[in-house]
């Protein structure tokens, strides 16, 4: 009976977390570009799937120890930031000063030509990157078997989230990027370079898009619609937990993840509808998401 | 200012946005015939995009070499077929807008058609509007009996047909197996598929009995809760006393396998069927993480030993690389022969008197000639079952069986209702 309540309880916890980290990973990336450039980025899914088919090319899809998977994983998701950085310099910056529509519009171009980029570099035909050789198993924790690969993400997402706080509330630069974030006019007048933080910041969140797609290509069929796996789970995540806010974004990734892990295990026919049904009720409650504060414009 | 900047930013982003609109969208794309007279219009409706692609851009290959064939051969009573393409998206509202599109381009007969959903928004449109319909995958039962329309025929296995020779098959190859689970899409066909299923098997097997049904959203990404909700079920003998019926495709099925590797998940049945198309497509990206697994569906390239299958194997392979068909490949394929065989039958490709030689019609396909039912105008195809697994030692990573063809009679494929 003991072993019947842990099986029940432990299993959706990991498989929830495990998911839940993997969207917070691809989310984070998302409200820090809204957070500090106040600028929703719809190109974000694309970065995701490039993130996922430069892995499988540098890892030339083959099944490769965890060490080599992750020098790939590693270089993909910072070819995807200097994509981002270049995205960022030739088109965004430009039209910071405008209007939100204007950004929806430029973003959605950049997803558009990231997508055409798949078909043109990797053809029609879908792939797939085999699990890491020391992560293909499954472990046993508290007498549940789970996948080792969801136990990695767990950490990883762990160790990305405390990086984040780290920067961004304990270092200098960290004290900047808040800076231009709050006012962006008022940190370029005490010296602040503005622009090389809209930079390095977008840059930073396409790298955790990119390290999102790199993560999850052992767990997805690769192929052009990529670019919207994950994605709308991701503006979930970002909305549920505040825009711009990486802490509500750990929050409101865990309680989807745990939500739609528990459902399936339990109710299946509400699991589908889990993510509309968490979305509609913290927006009723809490319109700025779990820890956002109302938008302020600081054009 | 801002306005003139925006000018300056904004406007070649709205052209290039334009563009890629056009370029990565669902609007057509045309093979235009070379010939002077006046074309045939054929309209392919398939699912271009999204999780299951891999069922409308094979579709459109073997399509694609067929009307090369017929173009080369001299087209359909000396007329070359023009093939104008549109993305069925996975939604009804998008397929009924690409129906009206390709009607006010004044093409009339269509096929294709990857979801029934689709389909049935679909038919009653295109009756509407004097247009005949073929299904070339689409394969739910209400399409041949209680929404059936006289300007509809399939060219696809239906539901019906595969729950009545997958279990025929089963008993006869595994005849130990009464415990059965389901992995299926969460919608129409996925729900009726299993229930005929079920319903089939009972008939055959009193030991029959189901130990768990899961049903996967299409959209869902993280197979993982659905996987373990599975495992969880499965007794400990489950390798040795259970099967698995997995009516998924494209990446869906591809996700519960890649997913399910680290639980040994396709270890944990003595025999998994999976139903549908395109296995090739699936071995091909697992390679050597393809699982032993059986796949019933109508065609498979190697079990049909026709002049015109050797040819439509030698076309495609030398239009697509050296990859040989696949069924979604060989129901578009001989979409397009129906569509020649009602042509010449009715001598004309007004749309109202080819769909009127739809009854009993019979034309030719890889398999070899197929009749089409007077009544219901769903086709009478054999089924296939060949037997798929990992091959580390083959240069793709996998290896597939000799196909098993089965011929259920005609009362196995058209249900009794109709």
């Amino acid at each position: 009976m003991v072993g019947v309540t842990v099986n029940a309880i432990v299993l959706p916890v990991v498989n929830g977390v495990a998911f839940a980290m993997l969207m917070f990973i691809v989310a984070s990336g998302l409200t820090l570009i809204f957070g500090v450039m106040r600028i929703v980025n719809f190109a974000h899914g694309g970065f995701f799937a490039i993130g996922a088919f430069l892995t499988f090319t540098l890892a030339a899809g083959q099944r490769l120890p965890f060490s080599e998977f992750a020098i790939a994983a590693i270089g993909a998701a910072a070819l995807c930031a200097v994509l981002g950085m270049a995205a960022e310099i030739v088109v965004f910056r430009r039209i910071y000063h405008l209007a939100h529509s204007h950004a929806l519009l430029a973003t959605y171009a950049v997803l558009l030509i990231l997508q055409g980029s798949l078909t043109l570099f990797w053809g029609n035909n879908p792939r797939s990157q085999p699990l890491p050789t020391d992560f293909q198993h499954a472990v046993v924790i508290l007498g549940v078997q789970a996948a080792s690969y969801n136990i990695l993400l767990i950490g990883l997402g762990a160790l990305v989230g405390v990086y984040l706080w780290v920067q961004l509330t304990r270092t200098s630069v960290g004290r900047m990027v808040r800076a231009v974030a709050a006012d962006r006019t008022m940190s370029a007048s005490l010296g602040i370079n503005v622009g090389l933080v809209f930079t390095g910041m977008f840059g930073l969140g396409v790298f955790l898009a990119g390290l999102g797609g790199a993560l999850a290509s052992p767990l997805f069929q690769l192929d052009s619609s990529l670019a919207s796996t994950l994605v709308l789970e991701s503006f979930a995540v970002v909305l549920i937990g505040g825009l711009g806010s990486v802490t509500g974004a750990l929050i409101a990734a865990l309680i989807l993840g745990l939500l739609n892990s528990f459902l399936v295990a339990y109710n299946p026919t509400l699991a589908d509808f889990s993510l509309y049904f968490t979305m509609a009720a913290v927006l009723l409650l809490r319109p700025a998401g779990l820890l956002g504060a109302p938008v302020l414009e600081s054009r | 200012m801002r306005d003139r900047r925006f000018n300056r930013v904004g406007g070649p982003l709205a052209a290039l946005l334009l563009v890629f609109t056009v370029a990565c969208g669902g609007t057509a794309s045309t093979s235009t015939p070379s010939s002077s007279g006046p074309p045939v219009k054929l309209g392919m409706i398939d699912t271009l995009s999204g999780p299951v692609a891999g069922v409308g851009t094979d579709g459109q290959k073997g399509a694609n070499v067929a009307v090369d064939e017929i173009n080369k051969a001299g087209g359909i009573m000396g007329r070359k077929i023009e093939l104008t393409v549109q993305d069925e998206q996975l939604n009804p509202t998008a397929t009924v807008k690409a129906v009206r599109d390709l009607n006010s381009q004044g093409i009339n007969l269509l096929f294709g058609f990857t979801s029934s959903p689709d389909a049935l928004a679909a038919v009653p449109v295109a009756k509407q509007l004097g247009m005949a319909v073929v299904a070339a995958h689409a394969s739910a039962t209400p399409l041949r009996s209680t929404k059936f329309v006289p300007n509809f025929a399939a060219v696809a296995n239906s539901d019906y047909l595969s729950s009545n020779g997958s279990p025929d098959f089963l008993r006869k190859q595994f005849p130990n197996i009464h415990t059965w689970n389901v992995f299926s899409y969460d919608y129409l066909t996925g729900h009726e598929g299993w229930n005929l299923f079920k319903q089939k098997m009972k008939d055959r097997d009193s030991q029959f009995t189901v130990n768990k049904e899961v049903f996967i959203p299409p959209t869902a990404s993280d197979l993982t809760p659905y996987i373990t909700a599975m495992l969880s079920s499965l007794p400990a003998d489950s390798p040795t006393t259970q099967g698995v019926y997995i009516f998924l495709f494209g990446a869906g099925e591809v996700n519960l396998f890649k997913q399910g590797l680290p639980y040994n998940l396709a270890k944990r049945f003595n025999v998994i069927l999976t139903s549908g198309g395109g296995y090739e497509a699936l071995a091909n990206t697992l390679k050597t993480d393809t699982p032993t697994s059986w796949v019933g569906y109508d065609y498979s390239y190697k079990a049909f030993n026709t002049p015109m299958n050797t040819q439509f194997v030698k076309d495609f392979e030398a239009a697509n690389g050296g990859t040989p068909p696949d069924a979604w490949a060989e129901q578009s394929y001989s979409a397009v022969y129906l569509y020649k065989a009602a042509i010449e039958k009715a001598k004309s490709d007004d749309p109202a008197k080819v769909i009127a030689t739809f009854g009993g019609l019979s034309y030719p396909t890889p398999m070899g000639t197929i009749k089409l039912d007077p009544k219901t105008h769903q086709a009478f195809v054999p089924m296939t079952f060949t037997e798929f697994a990992s091959d580390p030692t083959s240069a793709q990573g996998w290896k597939e069986s000799e196909a098993i063809v089965i011929y259920p009679p005609a009362s196995a494929a058209i249900p009794p209702s109709s």
